[in-house]
């Protein structure tokens, strides 16, 4: 398999799971790759925090916490939520 | 400073029960401790809550807890980008890791490097690794005994020569003497009392801080107030740190945040702890409830600010949780705060020597000193290793200034990125070409490690890209770098048809034995 073939076939196609050059095991494939999309959401938590221009600032302040700093906690409840609800569908 | 006799007695106390949970954990699930699997990853039994203890106890290193407060202390909001960092790593565990465990059961891997040589047939390629590994991970033991070094000086501790680091020299035998004799049960046990002892310290310390100033609000005013005083103080302000985060910072943060999370699983000690479980599902598992530890390191960051508050003055950043505990709390809790911190230090030495033991064995040793050892021979070969490795740190951390073990740390996280390519997208798809990421590691590391020396050892390097720059982290910049040669030559060394090995996994190696039978639902 050379790096051309694996660009052309999609780095999305059936990740996370190898579907290019696998042995023809269509009805596992298919049902593998439905699933699959749900990890998707994980981008989630790394699309939340990756642009601090959207959330370094003071206010609105929440309990004496500027806005940067409880802005974080909450998304470490989301990342824990996101990945927990993958976990649930993908089982 | 004087001795505290309850402070000290307290330490103690908490210590020598950690010494006897330590020898003890030997007989834990017992197993035939002359097999490098049982001594170095315990048989991979461990289930969800041992596991949670463990990589949790594993991933949050006293220095942590020292250096993350100490750095917001410093430097302010940028500190905290260890919160980020801790938040996006575990859905990256999840989508990647679990492939990583169901391949190394099946093949009986005990290192990433086991899995590079059969994935990509080349014992070269393996051996970088390892060494990366290796390189990464002895400044990483010896800035656990700067952790037990800051508490130990704090308590007022302090004598000239030999006298001065008998303490820490001591702390340092036990840990080498559980090690060898009970492998990684012995961190894995220890780390249910570390644990317990570093959430009561932080949310003790968060009411304490939260009590006397009647909530966070005048914590974070009086640290604006200091970094606006020191700003006015100098030319140059922007040198100086904020509590919100400043726009020549964002880069920076994003970058330190995700190119951290990258390199976190890539450790040889993060790895011994994930192949230590007993399924994939156990790290998926994990990867929900790990993040409670990233909830104690966001309170224990925000102690930074707490010391700054309460006037807290030492010789280096690195007092101000020590600091912070003196002026907070009666000398009896002071020394259990700081058994704690000591103790958080003997959980990751722990498991980075063990893991530094693997490496060693099984990618060297094995390779090029001993085809063909046994288990056993395995085995007694790591212990050594661990043995070595571990004195070799203690050696350091007398006779070099703390100060290079930090930088080499610091470098350590550039190196451990550029195994990124042949580790994570090998997880996925046997895309590259050996040889190109070969060549690749080798451009990364070099370039990885002048661009940091070109900044006196620095994280973040300025990159000019077409007018705009980019001061952002190093590993993850190289990285790009690594990809992009490792990508560019793969295509031309398979069009020279330049021959690739045999790939000794399969697909169906990397996924679960349920996702493998069909017809399960």
């Amino acid at each position: 398999m050379s790096f051309a073939d694996v660009a052309s076939s999609g780095f999305g196609a059936g990740w996370p799971l190898p579907t290019a050059g696998v042995a023809p095991l269509p009805r596992v494939v298919l049902r593998m790759t439905g699933r699959a999309r749900w990890y998707w959401l994980l981008v989630i938590p790394f699309l939340g925090l990756a642009f601090p221009a959207l959330y370094a600032r003071a206010e609105p302040a929440v309990f004496g916490f500027p806005f940067f700093y409880w802005y974080q906690f909450v998304w470490l409840l989301v990342s824990s939520t996101v990945t927990a609800l993958v976990y649930l569908r993908t089982r | 400073m004087r001795i505290d006799s309850v402070a000290l007695a307290v330490f103690v106390f908490f210590f020598a029960i950690v010494t006897v949970v330590g020898f003890y954990a030997a007989r834990f699930r017992a197993g035939d401790l002359t097999q490098l699997q049982e001594w170095g990853l315990a048989g991979r039994r461990f289930g969800t809550v041992v596991s949670w203890f463990l990589i949790g106890g594993d991933l949050y290193t006293a220095y942590t807890l020292i250096a993350v407060p100490a750095a917001v202390y410093g430097t302010g909001a940028l500190g905290f980008f260890a919160v980020p960092y801790t938040i996006v790593a575990y859905p990256f565990m999840f989508a990647v890791m679990p492939r990583l465990w169901n391949v190394s059961k099946r093949h009986n891997f005990v290192t990433p490097a086991d899995f590079v040589h059969a994935r990509y047939g080349c014992s070269v390629l393996a051996t970088l690794v390892a060494i990366t590994g290796l390189l990464a991970t002895m400044p990483y033991i010896a800035l656990q005994l700067v952790g037990i070094q800051v508490v130990i000086g704090a308590m007022g501790v302090s004598g000239s020569g030999w006298a001065g680091d008998l303490p820490l020299i001591l702390a340092f035998a036990i840990l080498a003497a559980y090690t060898y004799t009970s492998g990684l049960r012995a961190p894995a046990m220890i780390a249910f009392v570390k644990d317990a002892m570093i959430y009561i310290v932080t949310i003790a310390a968060v009411i304490a801080v939260a009590g006397k100033f009647g909530g966070f609000g005048p914590v974070f005013a009086a640290a604006h107030a200091h970094f606006t005083a020191a700003a006015a103080a100098i030319p140059k302000p922007a040198a100086v740190g904020s509590v919100v985060l400043g726009p020549k910072g964002y880069w920076a943060y994003a970058t330190l945040a995700f190119g951290s999370a990258f390199a976190l699983f890539l450790y040889p000690h993060a790895i011994t702890g994930l192949l230590s479980s007993k399924s994939g599902e156990v790290i998926k598992r994990n990867a929900i409830l790990l993040p409670a530890y990233s909830l104690l390191l966001g309170l224990v960051a925000l102690l930074g600010f707490a010391a700054i508050a309460l006037g807290v003055v030492g010789k280096s950043p690195q007092f101000a949780v020590p600091g912070l505990i003196i002026a907070l709390f009666p000398p009896w809790f002071v020394g259990f705060a700081f058994a704690a911190i000591a103790i958080g230090a003997l959980v990751p030495a722990a498991v980075m020597s063990i893991a530094a033991g693997n490496l060693w064995t099984r990618n060297i040793y094995r390779v090029y000193v001993r085809p063909g050892a046994t288990p056993a021979q395995e085995s007694r070969q790591a212990k050594l290793a661990s043995l070595v490795v571990k004195l070799g740190a203690l050696v350091f951390i007398i006779f070099v200034p703390t100060q290079y073990a930090i930088d080499l740390q610091l470098l350590g996280g550039i190196w451990m990125l550029q195994t990124f390519p042949a580790i994570v997208t090998g997880l996925f798809r046997r895309i590259f070409h050996h040889v190109a990421l070969i060549v690749g590691w080798f451009v990364a590391m070099v370039a990885g490690t002048l661009m940091s020396f070109s900044q006196g050892v620095k994280p973040t390097f300025p990159l000019s890209l077409g007018g705009v720059t980019i001061n952002a982290y190093i590993g993850l910049e190289v990285l790009v770098l690594n990809l992009v040669v490792t990508a560019i030559l793969t295509v031309a060394f398979d069009r020279m048809k330049l021959a690739r090995y045999a790939d000794r996994t399969t697909p169906s190696d990397y996924r679960s034995s349920h996702e493998r039978s069909p017809g399960v639902a």
